[in-house]
């Protein structure tokens, strides 16, 4: 009977030690989960939004012809000029040629109401 | 015309995501940078970003630079939107600066209304669930930024069909494309977000800014109506 007493108390440490160190490693568990998940969501907010889009870096510099600084490859540069190229520049040649003619009639007009 | 609408198609999506407080959503320097195709007109970018941001409102600046075309043109413009009580963004601020001005010039209420789309079809200011109506299809979408999936919808308007697609992926605002066509040749236009972009500083100082100079006045009217 004493044995079975003293047993059964071993038993019931065991068991209620056993439930403790679970229950320890479960919170241990829930808390490396949380932390997971917390470092998973400051990455998600480090990155920048757009996902796989593509992102042009402007390094605190103004939009414009004198802004040329980007963190995006652009390979045109230091490259010979193509026939396409080439055609492309001439038909814009000829367009700016006749935009410039209507700019400078337009602004005439301009002056003339004033 | 073709910015105007597409100014208020931003709009309205920047007001359907407005939360209580801008500084939440917007970064100042961030923002897209569009290309434009059009029938009548030289190809031109247009980047779109913040340059200040506070709980109430928002300033931003456009950027359109002329391509194809021997002579490089430069616009600058930057508006304020302030939050109401209710309803839409209200453009409250406009300045514009081009590539030959020497400050940048302040906008006044009529010019700045006029950019606003105030007058312009119903659609552009229905409310969230209106546009809702008009959501086509969910799908992916190719613009020369990437690949990512979004939501197409299509309004058509006194012979003008407009197509757009906005991502939800990319949140609080990203238009990736538009399509607008029609009979009139100003009603064929196409717009495909090229790059998101970070950290742009912003051209216009509004302290700098003078009053409307004559010839810029009769532009800015010429073009609105």
């Amino acid at each position: 009977m004493k044995f079975f007493i003293v047993f059964s108390f071993v038993s019931s440490l065991i068991v209620g030690a056993g439930l403790y160190a679970s229950d320890e490693e479960n919170l241990k568990k829930q808390i490396e989960l949380m932390k997971q998940k917390i470092e998973q969501l400051e990455k998600e907010k480090k990155k920048p939004s757009g996902g796989g889009l593509k992102v042009k870096d402007y390094d605190n510099s103004s939009m414009g012809v004198s802004n040329t600084s980007s963190s995006s490859t652009n390979n045109s540069n230091n490259q010979q000029i193509t026939p396409e190229q080439m055609k492309l520049l001439q038909d814009s040649m000829k367009k700016g040629k006749k935009y410039l003619e209507e700019r400078n009639e337009y602004l005439k007009e301009l002056e003339n109401e004033d | 015309m073709k910015i105007s609408l597409f100014v208020s198609l931003l709009l309205l999506f920047t007001s359907s995501v407005v939360a209580d407080d801008f500084t939440g959503l917007y970064k100042v320097g961030s923002g897209q940078t569009y290309y434009m195709k059009s029938k009548d007109q030289a190809d031109a970018t247009v980047s779109i970003y913040t340059t200040k941001v506070e709980k109430d409102s928002l300033d931003i600046e456009y950027y359109i630079q002329s391509q194809n075309s021997f002579i490089k043109q430069e616009l600058w413009q930057q508006f304020r939107l302030e939050k109401g009580s209710k309803g839409p963004l209200k453009l409250t601020k406009g300045y514009i600066l081009s590539d030959n001005m020497k400050n940048p010039e302040t906008m006044e209420s009529k010019h700045i209304k006029g950019a606003d789309g105030v007058q312009m079809t119903d659609f552009l200011f229905g409310s969230f669930d209106e546009i809702n109506k008009h959501l086509k299809n969910t799908e992916e979408v190719e613009v020369p930024a990437g690949k990512v999936k979004a939501h197409r919808y299509s309004i058509s308007n006194n012979g003008q069909t407009v197509e757009f697609w906005i991502s939800v992926d990319t949140k609080p605002l990203t238009m990736l494309k538009l399509v607008s066509k029609g009979k009139k040749k100003h009603h064929n236009y196409s717009l495909n977000l090229e790059t998101l972009v970070r950290n742009v500083k912003a051209k216009i100082d509004p302290k700098k800014s003078v009053a409307l100079s004559k010839s810029t006045r009769k532009l800015l009217e010429t073009s609105l109506k």
